[in-house]
């Protein structure tokens, strides 16, 4: 297999701060390109990433310096899988209300896992609820809510 | 309190509507969604909305906008209606009406789209056999 095919991999583990953990995403985002991903891959990526990196340094590490969060990435030419770790207590994705409910619809919050779920393929937590797996797979855009 | 400084947000009073243009790329932070949110809400007061038609977030130059960004556009569109005029959102491309569909926001903004999708759809809707 060329070179220029194989499968890029990053595993490296962060402080709690978002600043640190939102620039990472861009090393993912360089290999998705240099794999000619579409455009809209990559956008659904990166907020996809930016939505979950802040989750578990604010919700899961509640943002302590002494708290760590590893992330784990690689992508070929057809898949890429983000896994990020926190060293929280975790949570249960189940149980975050619907902010598309008439009653959540104007308040502000609460719509990251529902954007992670929407924009990526593939979800899943681990059952202690501080590890999300998401995986992007190439051109495999579902239509958003309420687009026919 | 919002922390010190950053990119300003371009702001103008165009014949009684603010247009209001964020100067980055993205508004996914949630520094820089308050600083976005902090510049507008000045614009906002009850003084200065009663001589305001109507409020406009010009997001032309904008290319995604996250969970934070959507939070203060929420509250923008709060502070705004509770001021007593009404908020749109201009410009807005197709990765962050994505967003917007899948919240369902679109049921609450008032949205228009980039000048280069409008005259896509134009051209869609004088030709539909072209793809």
């Amino acid at each position: 297999m060329p070179a220029d095919n194989a499968a890029w991999t990053l595993r490296r583990e962060i402080p709690s701060e978002t600043t640190i953990g939102s620039e990472l995403v861009e090393e993912l985002i360089a290999a998705m390109t240099e794999r000619d991903w579409p455009p809209a891959d990559l956008f659904r990526t990166q907020l996809a990433y930016q939505e979950a990196i802040v989750n578990a340094i604010r919700h899961g590490n509640r943002c302590d310096p002494n708290k760590t969060v590893l992330v784990e990435m690689s992508c070929d030419d057809d898949r890429a899988v983000i896994t990020i770790t926190d060293q929280g207590d975790g949570f249960d994705p189940t149980a975050v209300p619907d902010p598309r409910s008439d009653e959540l619809l104007e308040v502000p919050g609460g719509r990251g896992v529902l954007l992670i779920g929407e924009l990526m393929n593939e979800v899943a937590y681990n059952d202690r609820g501080n590890q999300i797996t998401m995986t992007k797979i190439k051109g495999e855009n579902p239509p958003s809510d309420g687009n026919e | 309190m919002v922390p010190s400084r950053r990119e300003k947000t371009d702001i103008r009073l165009d014949d009684s509507v603010l247009v209001v243009a964020p100067t980055t790329k993205s508004i996914s932070t949630r520094k820089h969604a308050k600083y976005f949110s902090a510049d507008v809400a000045e614009h906002l007061t009850p003084t200065a909305v009663s001589r305001l038609r109507r409020v406009v977030i010009d997001l032309s130059g904008v290319q995604w906008v996250s969970s934070a960004g959507l939070n203060e556009l929420i509250h923008l569109h709060s502070l705004a209606r509770s001021a007593g005029t009404e908020m749109h959102l201009l410009g807005v491309c197709e990765a962050i009406r994505d967003v917007l569909r899948i919240t369902r926001l679109e049921r609450i903004f008032d949205v228009e789209l980039s000048s280069w999708e409008s005259a896509s759809r134009s051209a869609e809707e004088l030709n539909p056999s072209a793809s």
